[in-house]
């Protein structure tokens, strides 16, 4: 059995995207929601249920699809001896719980971290793109678009806060909302002004791939995002961004010849993260033995990067790569 | 009192002006030549 906490926008495309491969057991803060969502997916055949939060220390599998911090939740199911899959994009929770790998690890069971689309798919991208290099050394991730109100909430926390980057062996910490870079998404999204922010993608692609020299994270602002990032919210979020993009540019050398490669995927963000963190899911429930216990990050040598990526893709996600100059 | 209000406004409007210009700036002047095309699957 999967579990799943939180019955959002994102909450409810993931179990849209696991609903058939296994029986699902839904958990919100809001058990109306929660009871909604498991009764729309029954009512096709679907063997969904919702459940209170101490119902889930049996499911084999359990993404937490809620909003952040999932450091402590992560902790309590993996004593009631559930993997986890985390979907959290907040800088100082991911590092909370890879912080915990050892832990994790010690009970046999394996904590996927940032399972989502930035961090996420951004790491599956690099994997994939790292197989055309001989090595690799600088990566440039760029994301465009909200998923839910909470990744809203999260987007506006991210622009205020301490940006961290990469570079050339040690953490750089920039203001967020600077480092103003037009960043060009594929179509139909096309090109966004994008600035550092908090963001977790430089922890867990450093993590992935240690050899990196340069890491560097931005995300697209408005100018009024950029003025209002130190208040609270002025107005209440969307209850879905519109479309979305995440891109990747990575650079390194083939033979002698330095080389660039820019991949990205065009689509809703929401969608996106569910689609990965189901696929991840998927194969964890499936064969938790092609994973190493303690916490992991996608993009790891250890993980099954390709076929996670594949899952993603036979889903839906439509990965593009840049053909000209940059 | 009305000059004092004048100077209050043109206060106010310059403050904002600054503040909306600091903001606003201007992009990396970066272009790209080119296009997205789909990439091929590893088992493709």
């Amino acid at each position: 059995m999967i579990g799943i906490i939180g019955a959002g926008i994102t909450g409810a495309r993931l179990v849209e995207q696991l609903a058939g491969a296994a029986p699902l057991a839904i958990h919100d803060r809001n058990p109306e929601r929660a009871a909604r969502l498991a009764a729309v997916h029954r009512s096709s055949g679907h063997p969904v249920t919702s459940v209170r939060r101490g119902d889930l220390l049996g499911c084999d599998v359990v993404v937490v699809a809620c909003a952040p911090p999932h450091a402590n939740l992560a902790k309590a199911l993996v004593e009631g001896g559930s993997h986890v899959v985390s979907m959290s994009d907040d800088l100082t929770d991911v590092v909370a719980m890879l912080n915990r790998s050892r832990e994790t690890a010690a009970r046999r069971r394996t904590m996927v971290v940032g399972a989502a689309a930035s961090p996420g798919l951004t790491s599956l991208l690099v994997r994939q793109v790292a197989g055309s290099f001989d090595t690799i050394d600088e990566v440039h991730v760029a994301v465009h678009g909200t998923g839910g109100p909470d990744c809203a909430r999260q987007h506006h926390r991210a622009l205020s806060g301490e940006a961290l980057g990469w570079h050339d062996g040690e953490w750089l910490r920039r203001p967020g909302g600077s480092g103003r870079e037009l960043c060009w998404f594929p179509e139909p999204v096309g090109p966004y002004d994008c600035y550092r922010s908090e963001m977790a993608d430089p922890i867990v692609l450093r993590r992935a791939f240690p050899h990196l020299q340069r890491i560097s994270a931005r995300t697209s602002a408005t100018r009024r995002d950029r003025l209002t990032a130190r208040l609270p919210m002025l107005a209440p979020p969307n209850a879905e961004g519109g479309m979305g993009a995440v891109r990747v540019e990575v650079r390194g050398h083939c033979g002698t010849a330095r080389e660039v490669v820019v991949a990205g995927v065009a689509e809703r963000l929401a969608q996106v993260a569910a689609v990965v963190a189901a696929s991840t899911a998927r194969h964890l429930s499936g064969a938790p033995e092609a994973f190493v216990p303690g916490g992991q990050v996608l993009g790891e040598p250890e993980v099954p990067n390709d076929a996670i990526l594949a899952g993603a893709v036979h889903a839906g996600i439509r990965i593009h790569r840049f053909v000209g100059s940059t | 009192m009305a000059f004092l209000r004048r100077v209050a406004t043109v206060l106010a409007i310059a403050g904002i002006a600054a503040l909306v210009l600091r903001v606003k700036g201007r992009a990396a002047s970066r272009s790209m030549n080119g296009g997205w095309q789909p990439l091929p699957s590893r088992d493709e």
